[in-house]
């Protein structure tokens, strides 16, 4: 009764944000062309140092010198996390902002629920627009992706999934605490940017960044995907990166949980919920 | 004994406003008592008025009992839960209204907003639908269920935060200023509905803030007077107004109103009190002036405004108001002007 009163809930506000998503469409047209952009900027940047779409240098010191690939897998797992990260972010600074959040706090669901319609939401838009993604990439630049592994890759995503989500409660409740989401975005884009392996391989760092980069449960979904969908290798091969994440994901949910609930408690008691 | 929808206990709660914040070190820190010890009951089925200027607490209080605050001491029953102990309980039993515009959707139409509100509060979804119908139509605004919120006027957008708030029958009610900034035709209309609809109709406990005395006046069953965060008077307003004894009060309105004046006014031997209300910047002031049987003194109050210099623009006799007695009490007014 109470569970599927919460997954109501859940429902609910994934519908209630894509009705809204799609009340402004400059807004839809922009999210649809950004990522396109980014992935071509990279993809154009790679090729012309390169020569070519295949990198010796990226083969040695990966499985694969299909350079397009590797980056266009890396930009779709970031993707996803960027958008449950900032989605569940934004998600109640953007009610604060708009005066709603006092109205949906005076309801009696759990507000764990709000926050995962938000990133639910916010991942469906993502999954659309990378699925123009893939078909565009594919058709201009001969993208070539293991097909037949895409259900491992989507497993793999899931497991990789509930750490994004307790990265996200904490974040939420952050930036219900201090407000200032664009800098909070700003800061971490810039820094995951640096540290995930999006465009090149973690064996280019420099030692003391990669410590860093492997405490990060988006580094470990790239890296499985990205060895699922271009190297062709099966889950039994990735165990060394799906122990990590399972305990990534009771570390973050458990944390973010907590995060959230200290942050919202500090809200109450200095009465700046509804501040914007 | 008498069965309680809401009771505080003791509820005090300071606000910390400092300079600077993380990650630098605050260099200065003043506490702002918003709440001094508060303690209410209010009855089931009762419509209770809490008037206080701005910045006396009312919205705090409301937050508090809404679990959007937590108190610094004391706590709350409201319909019998605990604010600190059964949070979840009590927002299932409340519905809330604020004064703000912007508690809905804009970019949703009314029945979006509703229906989308009314699963968050677990109504059913065939119950919704009647009821957002129903209730629509009890507001008079069916037919424009289907437009977006940001086409409503401020009136439409308050009377569908009510509407919001009662979606889910609510047994008590809390609204803070619900006719704050609407013009007179939408405050009247909001107030009956409040009053005869939600209150005497359908019996629900309402909790209502207001700076409007009439307000207060007009719809409460019994009304506390709250100032700086401390609770000073709470009885029916018929009583109330009999605190202030057998005065009259003589209302002037005076230009140029200089303490040359004011001094001659203080001589008046029969003059029990006086305030002297209106804006800093206006050179028109209000003066309310407390006696007993004004009519043998008028003639010797022109007399002396005259004398001083000091021209009327206005002269009337009026029966105390809750404003008066809030004034004798606190020697503050409700608001800047009356």
């Amino acid at each position: 009764m109470w569970l599927s009163y919460e997954l109501k809930v859940v429902t609910t506000v994934v519908k209630k944000e894509l009705v809204l998503y799609f009340r402004y469409p400059v807004w839809v047209l922009f999210d649809a062309l950004m990522p396109l952009l980014w992935v071509l900027s990279l993809v154009i940047y790679g090729m012309a140092l390169v020569g070519s779409s295949y990198s010796n240098n990226l083969a040695r010191l990966t499985n694969t010198g299909d350079y397009i690939s590797f980056t266009v897998v890396g930009m779709i797992v970031s993707s996803f996390a960027y958008s449950t990260l900032w989605g569940m972010s934004y998600a109640l600074r953007g009610e604060q902002w708009s005066g709603t959040l006092e109205s949906t706090f005076l309801t009696p669901c759990s507000r764990f629920s709000i926050l995962l319609g938000k990133a639910l939401s916010s991942m469906l838009t993502t999954s659309v627009w990378v699925i123009v993604q893939i078909t565009l990439v594919t058709l201009l630049l001969g993208l070539r992706i293991n097909f037949i592994n895409l259900p491992l890759a989507l497993l793999f995503f899931l497991i990789s999934l509930p750490s994004f989500i307790g990265i996200g409660f904490s974040l939420a409740g952050i930036v219900l605490d201090f407000k200032e989401h664009s800098a909070f975005v700003n800061f971490l884009s810039s820094l995951l940017g640096l540290l995930l392996p999006i465009s090149y391989p973690l064996n280019i760092l420099p030692p003391f960044l990669r410590y860093f980069s492997y405490a990060l449960p988006p580094t470990y979904a790239i890296e499985g995907m990205r060895s699922l969908l271009v190297m062709g290798c099966s889950l039994s091969e990735l165990i060394g990166l799906i122990i990590p994440l399972v305990f990534f994901d009771f570390f973050w949910l458990i944390a973010g949980v907590t995060i959230y609930l200290v942050e919202e408690r500090k809200v109450l008691k200095n009465g700046t919920l509804g501040y914007y | 004994m008498q069965d309680y929808s809401i009771i505080t206990k003791e509820i005090s709660k300071a606000y910390r406003k400092g300079e600077g914040g993380f990650p630098f070190k605050r260099k200065s820190q003043k506490t702002i008592v918003a709440l001094d010890n508060v303690n209410l009951s209010i009855g089931r089925g009762e419509l209770f008025g809490l008037l206080g200027p701005n910045g006396a607490g009312k919205t705090t209080l409301i937050k508090i009992l809404s679990t959007l605050i937590i108190p610094d001491a004391g706590t709350a029953l409201v319909n019998g839960y605990d604010v600190l102990k059964e949070p979840g309980k009590v927002r299932a039993s409340i519905g809330v209204v604020s004064s703000g515009e912007r508690s809905l959707y804009w970019k949703l139409t009314a029945r979006e907003n509703l229906e989308y509100f009314a699963r968050l509060y677990k109504v059913p979804d065939e119950v919704a639908k009647r009821r957002i119908r129903e209730l629509l139509s009890l507001i008079g605004l069916e037919d424009r269920a289907d437009d977006l919120v940001e086409k409503y006027s401020s009136g439409m957008r308050q009377k569908l935060s009510l509407v919001r708030a009662i979606l889910h029958d609510p047994e008590i009610l809390l609204l803070d200023e619900p006719t704050l900034g609407l013009d007179p035709g939408f405050s009247k209309s909001i107030r009956s509905f409040i009053r005869e609809e939600l209150n005497k109709k359908q019996g629900k406990t309402i909790l209502l803030t207001t700076h409007y005395m009439e307000e207060a006046d007009q719809m409460c069953d019994r009304v506390a007077f709250i100032n700086k965060g401390r609770i000073v008077a709470v009885d029916t307003p018929e009583r109330l107004k009999t605190m202030i004894g057998k005065k009259e009060v003589l209302k002037v309105v005076v230009e140029e109103l200089g303490d040359s004046v004011l001094n001659v006014v203080k001589t008046l031997p029969f003059l029990e009190d006086y305030r002297v209300t209106g804006m800093e910047q206006s050179s028109r002031k209000t003066v309310r002036m407390y006696m007993k049987n004004v009519d043998a003194h008028i003639q010797e109050i022109v007399e002396s405004f005259s004398k001083a210099g000091c021209r009327i623009i206005s002269l009337s006799v009026e029966k105390p108001t809750l404003e008066d007695v809030f004034i004798n009490l606190t020697g503050e007014a409700l608001g800047d002007e009356y």
